[in-house]
């Protein structure tokens, strides 16, 4: 029966293959296509750097806008450098410190999930005390004071972005894990004596791994709106790399005048934060409908 | 009920150990603030001396335990930048933001449940998408430029609300907004997806078969189990009332303890940190429970055992 379906249909199974196809979430794609783009080939986009000051040119408005100029078609901040500039360059460093801070956090939490998840007792019991305590401090507070201590670069923010981030991998998959671990083909594997790192890599670890894939999308978002609020508030990456937050505060004391300055990074970052956001619930719902409520 | 609280109570108590713990050793193991606080030009005397006034001449155990010890009676040292006891900063400021917590928390149950409501009662048609958008919009907005935005239009160009500051009932207005959107965004997607659970459940069915108008099975029927979700995202707002107003109070020039915890951080005033973050996770831990408590009132069929 559906042999003969399958080669009496072959026309209408391709249309439903381009409309799978077409609930991808094209303008999130596209968008998250913009940034890697962005991130990759900066130099090339734009013949200025992020950091050239033209004094005479500073707090030039859009190019839309009366006595815009063609050189800085988003305007020009406070010391007269050029906003589209810097915001392709903030794209490097968002993209290379979350995307960093999302594969440790997810590794490391992944890790211990499984290790808390399927050896039990007091191993279970001693990473899941740490993962409430770090669960009890605020995200900001924790990532602003480490992201402090630790002093300006990119490797701190990184740091602080997974420190505030494992716990909540290591808490989902260890759910995950302990409802996978009385499966048969992991007693079998056990009964056969499979080595205890055998049945975590082998056998555990791929029945978790959508539920992994799925929690790491739908972080993804909230990743990068801590990194842009940890450069606003100016801890962590250097003031010479550009970063979207840094440009928000810059601009905030030239509200009055230069709305620009603060208003096109600040889109950036919602752009970007909301395609991240859309393509994780696409993700979710791809593999696993059942974690809506992540 | 009672022995639930008390063992969730415990729990805390050795969660607040640890955080104490962390809190303490990151002190220790980063930056001496000794050096913070003298000049270049001091003389290996002046460290000493400092060194022993702060109490960071004797061994760690001994500082952990004196650490312990004054902290159980209240005295959690003086801060470095003020030259005060911090409980007595913290609570000079903690007024300032508890005063915007009904605010916050008024706005954005007031853009929630309306939004939730309208989304989930006309699931898949316009308004539902139109609400959905903009929560998923809400989510993505950093509400540090949210901030700059609402400055940019409401003080700068219409000049109807003051920037910044405390002064008088219409400064609450945009701290509170920003706040509030950020948070309404969530709660609002929560209640939306959990009244579509409630609104599919045999008893609305009934109800609807009993004839009841649609208005009454809303109100009596869905929206007190759909309210669930308001009361977690009322209480972790409250919960991370620190984290949110660090950003918001430093957007507005607000002088809560988000804003004493921004300079706490910058000035590496060690120990009115330590007191922030050990007053934050308190705060957390609390609301939590509270959280879990209100469950129970709301939803008989949760029971702790």
């Amino acid at each position: 029966m559906s042999a003969t379906v399958k080669s009496e249909t072959r026309f209408p199974v391709s249309i439903i293959q381009l409309r799978r196809l077409m609930r991808l979430p094209l303008v999130p794609i596209l968008i998250i296509g913009v940034l890697i783009v962005a991130a990759a080939f900066a130099p090339l986009l734009t013949t200025r750097l992020p950091n050239d000051m033209s004094l005479p040119d500073r707090r030039t408005p859009p190019v839309w806008m009366e006595g815009g100029k063609s050189e800085y078609p988003l305007g020009a901040d406070a010391l007269g450098r050029d906003i589209l500039t810097r915001i392709v360059y903030s794209a490097r460093t968002t993209a290379i410190v979350a995307g960093a801070a999302l594969l440790l956090a997810g590794a490391g939490g992944l890790a211990l999930g499984i290790l808390a998840g399927y050896l039990g007792g007091t191993v279970d019991g001693l990473i899941m005390r740490v993962v409430d305590a770090s669960m009890a401090f605020p995200t900001i507070l924790l990532a602003l004071v480490l992201a402090v201590t630790l002093g300006p670069g990119i490797m701190t923010v990184v740091i602080a972005l997974v420190v505030v981030n494992w716990a909540g991998y290591t808490r989902v998959i260890r759910g995950e894990v302990l409802s996978v671990r009385n499966r048969d083909h992991v007693t079998s594997a056990v009964s056969i004596g499979c080595s205890q790192r055998r049945i975590m890599v082998v056998h555990i670890l791929p029945m978790v791994f959508n539920t992994f894939m799925v929690v790491l999308s739908v972080n993804a978002g909230a990743l990068i709106l801590t990194e842009a609020t940890l450069s606003f508030l100016g801890a962590g990456v250097p003031i010479d790399t550009p970063t979207w937050g840094g440009m928000v505060a810059d601009g905030r004391r030239y509200i009055a005048t230069a709305w620009w300055i603060s208003a096109f990074p600040g889109l950036a970052i919602t752009m970007v934060v909301l395609s991240v956001n859309l393509f994780g619930d696409w993700v979710r719902d791809r593999l696993d409908p059942r974690l809506r409520g992540l | 009920m009672q022995r639930y609280i008390l063992r969730r109570a415990l729990q805390g108590v050795v969660t607040l150990f640890v955080v104490t713990l962390v809190v303490f050793a990151l002190g220790r193991l980063i930056g001496n603030p000794v050096d913070l606080l003298l000049p270049d030009d001091a003389t290996e005397e002046d460290y000493q001396r400092i060194k022993q006034h702060l109490g960071l001449d004797k061994p760690i155990v001994q500082q952990l335990g004196i650490f312990y010890r004054n902290a159980l009676r209240g005295d959690l040292g003086d801060s470095i930048k003020y030259r005060r006891p911090v409980t007595e900063i913290f609570f000079e400021r903690f007024p300032n933001t508890a005063k915007l917590a009904p605010i916050v928390m008024l706005i954005s149950i007031g853009i929630a449940i309306p939004l939730g409501v309208t989304a989930a009662f006309f699931r898949g048609r316009f308004p539902d998408k139109i609400a959905t958008f903009a929560a998923v919009f809400g989510m993505a907005t950093p509400n540090f430029w949210l901030g700059v935005v609402f400055i940019y239009i409401f003080a700068v160009f219409f000049r109807v609300l003051p920037a910044g500051g405390m002064e008088g009932p219409k400064a609450f207005i945009l701290p509170g907004l920003t706040l509030g959107i950020s948070h309404a965004a969530s709660m609002m997607r929560l209640l939306r997806s959990s009244m579509l659970e409630v609104i599919s459940s045999d008893y609305v069915r009934t109800a609807r078969s009993k004839g009841l108008p649609n208005r009454m099975i809303l109100l009596r029927h869905t929206m007190r189990n759909a309210l669930i979700p308001v009361v977690t995202v009322g209480g972790m707002l409250l919960a991370n009332l620190f984290a949110g107003t660090l950003v918001v109070e430093t957007v507005f020039a607000w002088p809560g303890i988000g804003q004493l915890t921004y300079q706490a951080v910058f000035f590496r005033d060690y120990p009115l940190l330590q007191a922030m973050v050990i007053a934050a996770a308190i705060l957390m831990l609390f609301m939590n429970l509270v959280v879990d408590i209100l469950y129970g009132f709301l939803d008989p069929r949760i029971r702790y055992s």
